[in-house]
């Protein structure tokens, strides 16, 4: 086994736990999850020498994995939202409120800078001082949008379960 | 946490834990017991219905994480086949560009006028008259394609590695000259037809090798799918 093999098999596939919680918190379907991060798996093996020199193996799997995962949401087709103020698409069926599904749902609501944080948190369970090193945000400002990204979502929860 | 202890959580622990957790300032350990509490499956009161709802949800998305697959390796190569594929007909690419260099010098050589003190010697008309003109001149091994020999008429053989092919090598004594221009523009229109013809030719068979690439891709991505 030559040492690139050996690295991708040492380093990166044990990522591959990670990676999946990551891609289902943003693709919100198992399948697809799965799909994203063997696509990811692959885009770092036809890395080949470069690895060598990577950093961080874990930063630059979810580098490609947060890619990949956007790639494939664009090319999704959006089939229906979450009550953020607004009634359900009918015709869609919400998953249920304490599924990991209907969790993704809301957090895709938010506002940008506050989806990114929940989302660390709540499906990577990572603490604010690695959100703050990922998303270049400060920690203070991590909590600050933690704070209101989670109120937002009780809102959420407390509109859905009410109606 | 185990459930009896759970369950013996005041409300007034509950809603600290739940008010660090809202405000950002909340722990691993913090959040942990909220998400153990809310998923004891003991009753909650109404006012933490929708916490419960959430925090069953973060539940249900950690208890997500996946192993391994254990054709997981297998799953990327084969993804990474097709894709290795397409290199092998980058040769042909490339020997199609040689030829076409080919080609175009001698077309130049033909056309350049150069010193007419000496008998003009017989002008060529055609390809076939150089092909013909060459048997007295020594054969030479070379490498595949060497453009910068201009009398070359031996069509670029393309593989896929260097091989050493049979070309001609003009002697440096025997370069034909024209010195008529009619004769010369004759010659050079013959030339770039020929160039024309190569080049469609070239055209033509990266067409064939692009269309066997995609068939072969299709047939890796076939198998792929019905492997899995």
């Amino acid at each position: 086994m030559n040492p690139i093999e050996e690295l991708f098999r040492t380093a990166y596939l044990p990522l591959y736990p990670r990676l999946y919680a990551t891609a289902f918190g943003l693709l919100a379907d198992g399948d697809d999850a799965a799909d994203a991060v063997q696509e990811t798996m692959v885009k770092i093996w036809k890395s080949g020498q470069a690895l060598a020199s990577v950093h961080s193996p874990e930063a630059y799997s979810f580098k490609i994995l947060r890619s990949t995962a956007i790639d494939m949401l664009r090319r999704r087709s959006h089939e229906g939202s979450l009550p953020d103020g607004k009634e359900p698409d009918e015709a869609v069926e919400l998953p249920e409120p304490d599924t990991a599904e209907f969790l993704v749902r809301a957090i895709e609501s938010l506002p940008e800078g506050q989806r990114e944080v929940v989302r660390l948190s709540a499906f990577e369970d990572r603490p604010p001082d690695e959100i703050a090193e990922i998303t270049g945000h400060t920690p203070a400002n991590v909590r600050q949008l933690l704070c209101r990204g989670r109120k937002k979502i009780r809102e959420i929860y407390n509109k859905y379960l009410v109606s | 946490m185990k459930s009896s202890q759970l369950q013996k959580m005041s409300p007034e622990r509950l809603r600290e834990l739940l008010n660090a957790f809202y405000s950002g300032d909340s722990t691993a350990a913090a959040e942990d017991e909220l998400i153990g509490y809310f998923t004891s499956g003991c009753d909650i009161p109404a006012e933490f219905k929708a916490d419960a709802a959430m925090f069953r949800a973060m539940a249900d998305a950690r208890g997500r994480a996946a192993d391994v697959p254990a054709d997981l390796e297998g799953r990327i190569l084969a993804a990474t086949v097709g894709r290795r594929s397409s290199r092998r007909y980058v040769w042909l690419y490339k020997a199609a560009s040689m030829a076409a260099v080919v080609a175009l010098l001698f077309g130049v050589g033909l056309r350049t006028s150069r010193d007419t003190q000496q008998t003009p010697a017989p002008s060529i008309h055609t390809p076939s008259e150089l092909i013909a003109k060459t048997e007295d001149i020594a054969v030479v091994d070379t490498l595949a394609v060497e453009p910068h020999h201009e009398c070359q008429a031996s069509k670029a053989v393309a593989h896929a590695r260097p091989r050493k092919v049979k070309t001609v090598e003009s002697p440096a004594n025997d370069y034909r000259i024209v010195t008529d221009t009619v004769q010369a523009l004759e010659i050079a229109d013959r030339a770039l037809a020929m160039l024309g013809a190569s080049l469609e030719l070239g055209a033509k068979g990266m067409r064939k090798a692009e269309v066997a690439s995609v068939n072969f891709d299709n047939t890796i991505e076939s198998i792929y799918i019905a492997y899995n």
